[in-house]
């Protein structure tokens, strides 16, 4: 019997969605970035205009499917297509950035009661060592969208990173497999 | 009165993580307030329970102390730790507010062992500090993380110890981090399914975590 699970990366654009889901993925990622055509140019050439998608082999037939969908309200929708046998959520913020709170604030503006009920990460890419400031601003926002996460500096390059975020998803995960399992979502196989 | 009686008996404090120095401080602090507490308090000895513990919450080691007691944090930095915490080294008038607010909550032991057994806990934000902390902390964290849950059943649901639990408690307490109740139902039972452990000890045997 094959099985499909999905891991969902959710981000504003630059934010490392892609470079992500490239850590790990078994199959080149499929991309849908186009060249940026306003001030987003500045800091990127490219941007995800759908989603992007990777998978990874569990070996038989079974796979894990790697979703990244962009932060804005406007690409909701997708989220949709990823929602069934959705195991758990990171949102990745770009640390390096004066907007990063402000990315966060509209993802989870966007995001927050649709991932409120799964495991959740939040990774703060590009940024190695963030300021308390930092911490606390998007622990307060956690806070606001009554979410509780963890929020874990990553390179989203470095592929031991993302291992470990997947290590936290599953942790996660396992913690409150029996909401999930009353909940009757994802099924397990 | 008996002996045993709270109106009468003499209370006591405990001191955790506190230097030879700063204990013989706070004994002589305690006599000098004497005349102004509610009820006597002394010193706890070695091996006495406590109804009060003062720990230190400069020093990061995990703290051996009764757990019945009513637990007070102290810190150079009071700011940086969840409200009440008091400065260290202690202030009087602080040390004073304390004693004189618990005194009178203070109940025999056992009475306040059966509501320890009957808190639950949930996580109020994931501490940053804790991304440097092992994995089986994590585990007890992400089993209180959207529910309450006793230190018994943290403990069955992630396979640690009582202690193991117990001591991620106090951590994520010292972080301001937690949430405590009383009055909570039981946690359903723990059915994890079968496909869910499988599933991680595939993945994590792919890209190397073990679980």
């Amino acid at each position: 019997m094959t099985a499909s699970h999905k891991l969902l990366f959710i981000g504003e654009p630059g934010a490392g969605k892609t470079t992500c889901i490239a850590a790990v993925s078994d199959i080149p990622p499929v991309v849908t970035d186009v060249d940026c055509t306003d001030e987003l140019a500045l800091r990127k050439p490219t941007t995800t205009v759908a989603f992007d998608y990777g998978e990874l082999a569990l070996g038989g037939e079974d796979r894990l499917l790697l979703y990244g969908l962009p932060g804005q309200a406007r690409f909701k929708f997708m989220f949709d297509i990823v929602r069934e046998g959705l195991l758990g959520v990171v949102v990745l913020v770009d640390g390096s950035t004066e907007f990063a709170v402000q990315g966060l604030r509209e993802t989870l503006e966007t995001y927050a009661g649709d991932v409120r009920e799964l495991p959740l990460v939040i990774a703060l890419n590009k940024q190695t060592a963030p300021s308390d400031v930092l911490l606390r601003q998007c622990r307060a926002l956690l806070e606001q969208y009554g979410l509780v996460a963890p929020i874990v500096p990553v390179d989203a390059r470095r592929r031991a990173d993302i291992v470990r975020l997947f290590e936290l998803l599953f942790i996660l995960l396992d913690g409150e497999a029996d909401i999930q399992a009353e909940r009757g979502s994802p099924q397990w196989h | 009165m008996s002996a045993t009686d709270p109106a009468s008996r003499a209370f006591r404090v405990a001191c955790a993580h506190f230097s030879p120095e700063e204990l013989e401080a706070t004994r002589r602090l305690l006599g000098l307030l004497g005349t102004h507490l509610k009820r006597r308090w002394v010193m706890a000895e070695a091996g006495e329970s406590a109804d009060v513990v003062l720990l230190n919450l400069d020093q990061h080691a995990p703290a051996d102390f009764d757990r019945r007691a009513a637990l007070a944090g102290c810190s150079q930095r009071p700011r940086e730790h969840p409200a009440g915490t008091l400065h260290r080294p202690l202030r009087g008038y602080e040390l004073l507010a304390l004693l004189n607010k618990e005194a009178p909550a203070a109940q025999p032991a056992a009475t306040t062992a059966v509501a320890e057994a009957a808190a639950r806990y949930r996580l109020r934000c994931w501490p940053y500090e804790a991304n440097s902390w092992d994995v089986m902390q994590w585990r007890i964290m992400a089993a209180m993380r959207r529910t309450y849950r006793s230190v018994q059943e943290l403990a069955a649901h992630t396979g640690a110890t009582p202690d193991q639990v117990q001591r991620c408690i106090d951590a994520v307490s010292r972080l301001g981090a937690l949430e405590r109740a009383v009055d909570r139902q039981p946690a359903a039972a723990t059915t994890r399914p079968a496909g869910l452990r499988g599933l991680a000890v595939r993945v994590g045997a792919i890209l190397g975590f073990s679980r």
